[in-house]
């Protein structure tokens, strides 16, 4: 007979059959030939029923809530690939990168850079293999501006806003996401957004695309940016090193509108 | 002589706070003695519901009740964990911080569920002294819950009861006994739901929580998704019988989520029973042959879909 199980032995077993790819049953075998436990070694019977369907509700619910999870953190996206085509990838992503975070709000952070390496390196640019990409990409920035702090109580000095043309003088405001995207993803996303029960439609052409999210009273927009734009937000962000950016002509007056919008902040000088 | 409850309130009939429901709260009040809060939901969120908690527990106590502590891992304890879960508590000053007698991951995955622990010596020993080092870092007791279970170990040597006894007085911990969860766990294991709550230490006894499971024909599911069923209830009137009657009552229900007044009904038939009367129940969803249901269902954990209340 064998010694009596560790705690830690009963956590790896139990882990083991509750996480395996093709289900408890191969997690069952999984574990019996890793830890030489088998289901009998480590379960009590029940009064009703078998261990083995015990063991399975365990194993069904952690993929069903994490498939869940996802569907719900990538809702567009899951509607453009399919149900069935969405959790094939979503149960590879889940085995490759389980959760390693105490929230579920940490599971979708890197499906899209998943989703990307899934595909052959070699192959040409393609509408078709960007979009899901892409699109989980903006879906991830959506959760992320949804949650991160905001200028909702920020009390800005109106003295504030003209304080030069120059990026230093701004900051990006920390709900603002940006996204340089290799095709035009706003009118597509807002087609999917007011039709949800009309099928996706087709790819937009590949185009450079450069989006900011942002949040006012506590709403989410998505806005389509020119490249300078885009580059002039990147230079204000608050991890950037490299020189601001110079902004002439019409263009110097644009900080304050992108202000009005949400996207930048006054920093705080000297 | 000590306080009962460890001087822990009876904060009356509450429900967990949940998004879809800001709305109507907002618009028309609480009309519940408190809410109880998924710690997790709150940590590191800086949006919306984040926003409207602040506003409502100026009128409104709250608990945090938390799913990520995993207080019986092999793995340490998440620090980083228990430093967001302080610094939201400092936040958002709850009557109490709960979380369950369970561990939700090990060797560094986690599971998102509540899974069950081998009960005995060894495993006593080692959740003790994290209970202690928890209540030690938060400069509060802990309240653990009892969870449902689907499997029992072979090598458990102690009741689940028996080993909350201990832990509670080895560490000065207090209890949430959730009747729902006993009611599931032994018709699931073939014990005594009764007898067990008998054994706990009723001085220690914080919070109830109720809620209703699903009917899978050789087990319960603790799916959060449905009327209390009447078993719990007359669980939960004798617990408060035992309790002297004043211990906080919590109704959750986190899938199928009904519309906000339907929950306050459900919520009545608490005091309904706490006057004596055993409150009318719908038959118990039996889940079809071929269906699906989901053990700690998650749309509570990932609310942040839910439309918005209008802020304005």
């Amino acid at each position: 007979m064998n010694p009596s199980p560790t705690l830690l032995d009963s956590q790896r077993w139990l882990l083991t059959v509750m996480t395996a790819s093709q289900g408890a049953e191969a997690g069952l075998a999984l574990a019996a030939q890793a830890q030489g436990l088998t289901l009998e070694d480590m379960i009590m019977p029940p009064p009703r029923g078998d261990a083995r369907a015990r063991v399975a509700v365990y194993a069904g619910g952690y993929l069903a809530r994490l498939l869940a999870c996802l569907r719900a953190d990538f809702p567009l996206l899951a509607r453009v690939m399919g149900d069935e085509v969405f959790d094939f990838f979503a149960r590879r992503y889940l085995h490759h990168c389980p959760s390693r975070s105490t929230t579920l709000y940490d599971l979708g952070a890197r499906f899209a850079d998943f989703l990307a390496a899934s595909q052959p390196p070699s192959a040409e640019p393609h509408a078709e293999l960007a979009l899901p990409v892409a699109l989980a990409r903006l879906e991830r920035a959506y959760v992320e501006c949804l949650r991160a702090p905001g200028l909702e109580h920020a009390a800005l000095d109106m003295a504030d806003w003209w304080r030069g043309l120059d990026a230093r003088a701004w900051r990006l405001a920390p709900c603002v996401r940006l996204l340089a995207l290799p095709l035009p993803l706003a009118p597509y996303w807002q087609t999917l957004q007011q039709q949800p029960n009309a099928p996706p439609p087709p790819a937009p052409a590949l185009a450079p695309c450069w989006l900011a999210l942002t949040r006012q009273h506590w709403r989410v927009q998505v806005l389509a940016l020119q490249d300078w734009q885009y580059q002039f937000l990147c230079t204000c962000q608050p991890d950037h090193t490299a020189p601001a950016a110079a902004l002439s002509g019409e263009q110097a007056l644009w900080p304050h509108q992108a202000a009005d919008v949400g996207l930048l902040t006054p920093a705080q000088m000297g | 002589m000590p306080h009962p409850r460890l001087g822990l309130p009876d904060l009356g009939f509450g429900v967990g706070l949940r998004n879809v429901h800001l709305a109507d709260i907002l618009a028309h009040g609480p009309r519940v003695d408190w809410f109880e809060i998924i710690s997790e939901n709150y940590i590191d969120h800086h949006g919306y519901s984040h926003d409207a908690l602040l506003r409502l527990r100026e009128h409104t106590p709250i608990v945090m009740h938390g799913v990520s502590l995993s207080i019986g891992s092999s793995d340490p304890l998440n620090m980083a964990y228990l430093h967001k879960l302080r610094a939201l508590a400092d936040e958002v000053r709850p009557a109490w911080v709960s979380d369950h007698l369970c561990w939700t991951g090990a060797l560094t995955v986690n599971s998102h569920d509540l899974l069950p622990l081998p009960l005995n010596p060894a495993t006593f020993a080692h959740v003790r002294q994290r209970v202690l080092a928890v209540q030690d870092f938060l400069g509060r007791p802990l309240v653990l819950e009892n969870p449902s279970s689907y499997v029992q170990f072979r090598h458990s040597t102690l009741p689940e009861w028996a080993f909350l006894a201990q832990l509670v007085e080895e560490t000065g911990c207090a209890l949430l006994l959730d009747v729902n969860n006993v009611y599931v766990s032994a018709f699931n294991h073939g014990f005594d739901a009764e007898h067990y709550i008998r054994q706990l230490p009723h001085d220690h006894i914080a919070q109830i929580h109720l809620a209703g499971p699903t009917d899978c024909g050789d087990y319960l599911l603790d799916t959060h998704d449905q009327p209390v069923h009447r078993p719990a209830w007359a669980l939960y009137a004798l617990a408060q019988q035992l309790c002297g009657g004043a211990v906080s009552t919590l109704l959750e229900w986190d899938a199928n989520l009904p519309d906000y007044p339907v929950l306050l009904a459900e919520l009545d038939k608490a005091r309904q029973v706490l006057r004596g009367q055993m409150p009318d129940c719908p038959a118990p969803v039996r889940l079809p042959a071929g269906a699906a249901a989901l053990s700690t269902p998650l749309d509570h954990q990932m609310s942040r879909h839910e439309p918005l209340a209008d802020p304005a």
